[in-house]
């Protein structure tokens, strides 16, 4: 009974604004004040209207770009990191960490500033890249550390066995390192899907927005139309969470990798 | 097939004491030679010197008389056999063994011609679909062997290949690796510090020790005519007994007599030493018996009757000729 209280506690904390949201979604505009609607409407979902399905699209482009990237460039880099003999790994690795650290609110400024000068501001691109090189250091952590549970053996083999140390890295352990790449890939994502200043600062055309800033951008001068704000949310949730649960046990099994001896 | 040659191999790391102190070392065409020592005595060391996955600070490493430093472990044309055995997790059987074939480009037929005569060559064709994780350990083994076979190399190289088998199945797999190499009559250099298996397999033995050569010799020289203590003391269990040369009558130094060149004696006779009984351990098919004389502790073989308890005062006799006598520094002295 107890144990039954814990748990419900601990899930309505953690659901219990979640279903605020739904709720808020299917509750008529009119009657948000009211402690129980006299019906339920999806009028709110059917208002989000096409702008809204552009900032998706917007966001799937971002967060896929930004997870292609990161991974790409992030494993072969974990991988030489793990496996190869150079110096200054370590340097890198802090190096990584140390970037990651810097608060996004401080580059925001000058990002903006290189992004035009590139030719890259207000375009989806332009978030790509900043986007990676704050996910990039994750991606490398997590990744050089599954490729340093792997055998040193298996690298060495596959050497003698005649690859370069890319052929090693692209057919024997970029096959074996799907629990961490998954892990990575969905962070990463989550991440993107997420991120609001960057998007804001330096997107202006507003077929370009993405989901966050869609939303941020709702509220009108005089009206807060909760009810599409709510159903947004809904809509932006939804494919993480489903994201997630399909690859809930290669999460945890790419975040606990090494963790213990098999 | 092809002579490897090391040429003053030096290898050292920033920072520790060198893993290779000039090493040189001739292995011929066909045969069979062992790197043994106890771990850190760089034999690892040197083998990755010829396989190519590591590059000297200094010196030379010629395979088939042409020098191969800087060229890569496929350019070298070597294979090699691992103590974790190093499958690779995701490809099956047939898919480890054509590895190796694949990236040298060879046609298909030709890779599953070569894979078929390799798996019948080792027994491993009923396995070929299985993934290394529903392999024994033994299994395991016969397919790394099976990965290095089939691309035919020039040289094949060992690193300790049976250390993580159980004794029966080393037993088991150290004859087939013996009537391998007289099948195919390839050069093969191995690594172990199991100096039993290096003196089963091997045609010579290189003794290294932190990074130097100690001795290179036949197993019967090496056993027989230990260059120095260290060898002496590493090859044989038990191991051989060294003792001040004044408790066998050898004015100075050192002496050295193997238990086996011990005859233990009833009765006071010419050249007995008389101790006590400290212990007799029986294997099976002898005993070991530890002899107390003077402040010194002999073991010495007899049979597997011996019947003597702790403290009964017994004889021991060194057999002539057997005694090794060795200078202040460890190195054997040549009378």
């Amino acid at each position: 009974m107890k144990r039954a209280l814990a748990v419900a506690a601990v899930l309505s904390f953690f659901l219990g604004p979640l279903a605020w949201q739904a709720l808020t979604s299917i509750w008529p505009e009119a009657e948000l004040t009211r402690p129980l609607p006299r019906s339920l409407t999806l009028s709110s979902y059917a208002g989000l209207g096409g702008t809204f399905a552009r900032a998706v699209l917007s966001s799937l482009v971002v967060a896929a770009g930004t997870t292609a990237v990161s991974l790409a460039v992030g494993a072969s880099a974990a991988f030489a990191i793990a496996k190869l003999d150079f110096p200054g790994r370590r340097l890198l690795l802090g190096g990584a960490l140390a970037i990651s650290m810097f608060p996004p609110i401080a580059t925001v400024g000058p990002l903006y500033l290189v992004l035009r000068a590139v030719g890259l501001r207000d375009s989806l691109a332009g978030l790509v890249l900043p986007y990676t090189t704050f996910a990039l250091p994750l991606t490398l952590w997590l990744l050089t550390s599954f490729f340093q549970e792997l055998p040193d053996e298996l690298y060495r083999a596959a050497r003698v066995d005649g690859c370069t140390p890319w052929q090693a890295f692209l057919h024997v352990f970029l096959p074996l390192s799907w629990p961490a790449l998954a892990t990575s890939a969905i962070l990463v994502f989550i991440f993107s899907w997420n991120e609001l200043l960057y998007a804001l600062t330096f997107l202006s055309t507003p077929t370009k927005r993405t989901v966050p800033v869609a939303i941020a951008l709702f509220a009108g001068e005089h009206v807060e139309p909760w009810g599409q704000i709510a159903a947004a949310s809904v809509v932006a949730t939804l494919p993480l969470a489903i994201l997630t649960l399909l690859f809930q046990r290669r999460i945890v099994s790419g975040l606990t990798a090494g963790a213990v001896k098999e | 097939m092809a002579s490897v040659s090391l040429e003053r191999l030096r290898k050292s790391h920033p920072g520790a004491p060198d893993a290779l102190r000039e090493l040189s070392l001739e292995i011929e065409d066909g045969e069979f030679v062992s790197l043994v020592g106890p771990s850190g005595c760089g034999k690892s060391t040197t083998l990755n010197l010829i396989a190519g996955l590591d590059e000297p600070t200094s010196g030379m490493v010629r395979i088939g008389g042409a020098p191969v430093n800087g060229l890569s472990p496929a350019e070298r044309d070597v294979a090699m056999v691992f103590q974790s055995y190093a499958l690779y997790p995701h490809k099956d059987v047939r898919g480890n063994l054509a590895f190796p074939l694949q990236l040298a480009r060879l046609p298909r037929a030709e890779i599953d011609r070569r894979v078929a005569e390799t798996a019948g060559l080792l027994g491993i064709a009923p396995l070929l679909t299985r993934k290394p994780r529903e392999l024994s350990g033994g299994q395991r083994q016969r397919v790394a062997l099976g990965r290095a076979l089939v691309r035919k190399p020039r040289v094949f190289l060992f690193d300790e290949p049976l250390s993580n088998l159980d004794a029966g199945l080393r037993a088991q797999l150290r004859g087939e690796l013996k009537r391998l190499h007289a099948a195919l009559r390839a050069t093969f250099v191995y690594v172990t510090h199991d100096q039993a298996e290096a003196m089963t397999l091997s045609d010579r033995i290189a003794v290294l020790r932190t990074g130097e050569l100690q001795q290179v010799g036949a197993p019967r020289e090496i056993y027989d005519r230990p260059a120095n203590r260290f060898v002496a003391e590493f090859f044989g269990t038990p191991r051989i007994n060294v003792v001040p040369g004044r408790v066998l009558g050898v004015p100075g130094g050192e002496v050295g007599i193997r238990p086996e060149h011990l005859e233990i004696l009833a009765a006071p006779a010419a050249g007995a030493l008389e101790g006590t009984v400290e212990l007799a351990e029986l294997t099976g098919a002898e005993t070991w018996v530890t002899v107390t004389v003077g402040a010194e502790q002999l073991v010495a073989r007899a049979a597997a009757e011996f019947a003597a308890r702790p403290g009964e005062r017994i004889w021991v006799r060194p057999l002539p000729g057997r005694i090794l006598r060795f200078d202040a520094s460890g190195d054997l002295r040549r009378t």
